[in-house]
């Protein structure tokens, strides 16, 4: 716990710091309640909303989706920023001329990782359960009010169906996606700012290794070795809580019935691995 | 006496450069220690290791005989080149976060900072405070947990006369409560005024180290000056423990073969019919011995 207070006390003075955590708070609900409503495309004369969830279940899982991409990046962001500024600063060097031991320091760091990564996934629950009531309904007589809410905000006229209370809990394990997920991107967004040490090269790094991935994995992809693509870490982070089916998102968005165990497990794998070298990196370059 | 702090052939290298050669040192405690050394002579990089900010090459070092010295280094402030804290954070927030580290009672940050003279500005933003008050936040918080030893590199650095002054009386009055210091600057005469022990550094070899008290010992030398130095000349050869005779600017340098007192030679020249207008006795200082060893 002190060691979350000395991170919390360095933190809670820092505008940028605050600047970057109300965009989060605002934009995220505003990004993954009204995209769904807002976004459409025109096929046949129609418009149809791939995102627009019709059921708790598919809005449990449209938040989450929504929600991991803008996380991946702007808490991934946040995190990289926090780290590289004690380098920028040299205040990680006074920290342990202070007293507090390299152990100490990174047990702080890492505990911050996971707490940011603990509040982003309640606030993403918060917003699901949110999500879930405005897209979904419960009895008959919210139906109306439901279709009046989707209709002031964008004339939609759409049929929902009324189902029971039961159904909150239906697809509620893409919450858990979503933490594993996250858990895999600031886990390497936390290596790479001990790698960088500088803010601007640790983003570059960061965003960098996302895209070379993805083109590695189109290479792979092309010589028969789709299978490896796998293994990769940033593709098995998006396994864990994977695309929709485009050709289902035409007939609405549904949650992926079952967790990929394989795309757990690797990121869990990951994560350990890059807190592994983090820890290594820290431990035996100088702290300059 | 209790030892404080123990280096054992401590090594720094940066790729092919040694900064620091096979250093090994013991400071006890009470001891106000001073290192010295030109720039580039390892004293920052030396201090850098036993703060655990830099990684030995070679060789170890030991806080009150513990290797590991986490718990120990929680006891030591330390002030380690230009003061360092969180730029948009205020003084009295950046000590709380110090506080936390070192496990200090918050109640101890109001009297370090009245020790120290910033309690006006506890709560302006570190980035609005001058170089000497930044210093003086540096020194709050290096004596924050009421620390046993006070490791201080430059603490001068930067700081005009009037911070310089400062800073110094505030080291003095630490060094009086009978605390362990060990202090690395370039300045000598500070180094002279503060310092009981000191060790001599030069390309990150340790030359030479000892007592102040040790160079400060007379040389048997005294200069004198009379209203007729011609006289004065051919009676002091007279003196028995007469050595030798240099003119000095217009003033005698006089050597003598035995330890002499100023009174004794007053009285010998009283008794030769000679009035001194000067009699000064002449002692190494710390300048001389260091400008010595470094030619070497």
């Amino acid at each position: 716990m002190k060691l979350l207070q000395i991170e919390y006390k360095k933190i809670v003075g820092n505008k940028s710091f605050k600047v970057f955590s109300i965009m989060f708070l605002v934009f995220l609900p505003l990004i993954a309640i009204l995209f769904p409503i807002y976004w459409s495309v025109p096929i046949g004369g129609e418009s149809f909303y791939p995102f627009m969830p019709t059921s708790y279940e598919a809005a449990w899982y449209s938040v989450s989706f929504i929600s991991s991409w803008f996380c991946f990046f702007l808490l991934s962001f946040i995190l990289i920023y926090h780290i590289t500024n004690e380098y920028n600063f040299r205040t990680v060097r006074q920290n342990i001329i202070d007293g507090q031991t390299r152990t100490e320091y990174l047990k702080a760091k890492i505990f911050l990782m996971l707490s940011i990564l603990f509040f982003a996934t309640l606030y993403v629950f918060i917003i699901g359960f949110v999500g879930g009531l405005i897209f979904s309904t419960f009895e008959p007589k919210d139906a109306g009010m439901i279709q009046t809410f989707l209709k002031t905000f964008n004339g939609l006229e759409t049929e929902v169906e009324t189902q029971d209370f039961g159904v909150i809990t239906d697809g509620m394990f893409n919450i858990v996606r979503f933490f594993i997920q996250n858990l895999g991107a600031f886990s390497l967004a936390f290596l790479v700012a001990f790698l960088a040490k500088r803010g601007i090269l640790a983003i570059l790094i960061f965003f960098g290794l996302f895209l070379s991935e993805k083109i590695g994995e189109i290479i792979l992809e092309v010589n028969d070795f789709g299978f490896v693509k796998d293994y990769l870490p940033t593709n098995a982070f998006m396994d864990v809580l994977p695309y929709p089916n485009l050709m289902e998102l035409l007939s609405g968005i549904t949650s992926p019935d079952s967790m990929n165990w394989t795309a757990v497990v690797i990121t869990i794998i990951y994560s350990l691995l890059f807190i592994f070298f983090s820890r290594l990196l820290f431990f035996k370059r100088d702290i300059t | 006496m209790s030892i404080v702090l123990e280096i054992k052939n401590l090594t720094k290298k940066f790729g092919s450069f040694t900064a620091v050669n096979n250093l090994s040192l013991t400071i006890e405690k009470g001891n106000v220690f001073g290192i010295l050394g030109p720039n580039g002579s390892g004293k920052t990089t030396t201090l850098g290791m036993v703060l655990d900010v830099l990684n030995p090459s070679e060789g170890s070092y030991s806080w009150y005989g513990d290797s590991q010295g986490t718990n120990n280094r929680k006891k030591i402030g330390s002030i380690l080149e230009h003061p360092i804290f969180y730029p948009e954070l205020s003084g009295y927030k950046n000590l709380e976060i110090t506080s936390l580290i070192k496990g200090v009672d918050k109640s101890r940050i109001e009297e370090v900072l009245t020790r120290v003279d910033l309690i006006q500005r506890k709560y302006s933003p570190f980035s609005s405070y001058s170089l000497g008050m930044k210093q003086r936040l540096a020194l709050a918080a290096a004596l924050l947990s009421n620390p046993e030893v006070l490791v201080l590199d430059e603490p001068t650095n930067g700081l005009d006369p009037e911070g310089i002054r400062q800073m110094r009386e505030l080291i003095i009055s630490i060094a009086k409560e009978g605390k362990t210091i060990i202090i690395s600057s370039h300045i000598l005469d500070e180094i002279q005024k503060m310092c009981s022990h000191y060790a001599i550094l030069k390309h990150g070899k340790l030359l030479k180290q000892g007592a102040i008290g040790d160079i400060l010992s007379s040389k048997n030398q005294f200069l004198l000056d009379s209203n007729n130095n011609e006289e004065l000349k051919s009676k002091i050869n007279q003196h028995p423990s007469f050595s030798t005779l240099e003119d000095n600017e217009g003033k005698l340098k006089i050597t003598f073969n035995d330890k002499v007192k100023g009174s004794d030679i007053n009285e010998f020249m009283h008794s030769q019919g000679i009035l001194l207008s000067e009699l000064t006795e002449l002692k190494t200082s710390l300048e001389d011995e260091f400008l010595e060893i470094i030619k070497k």
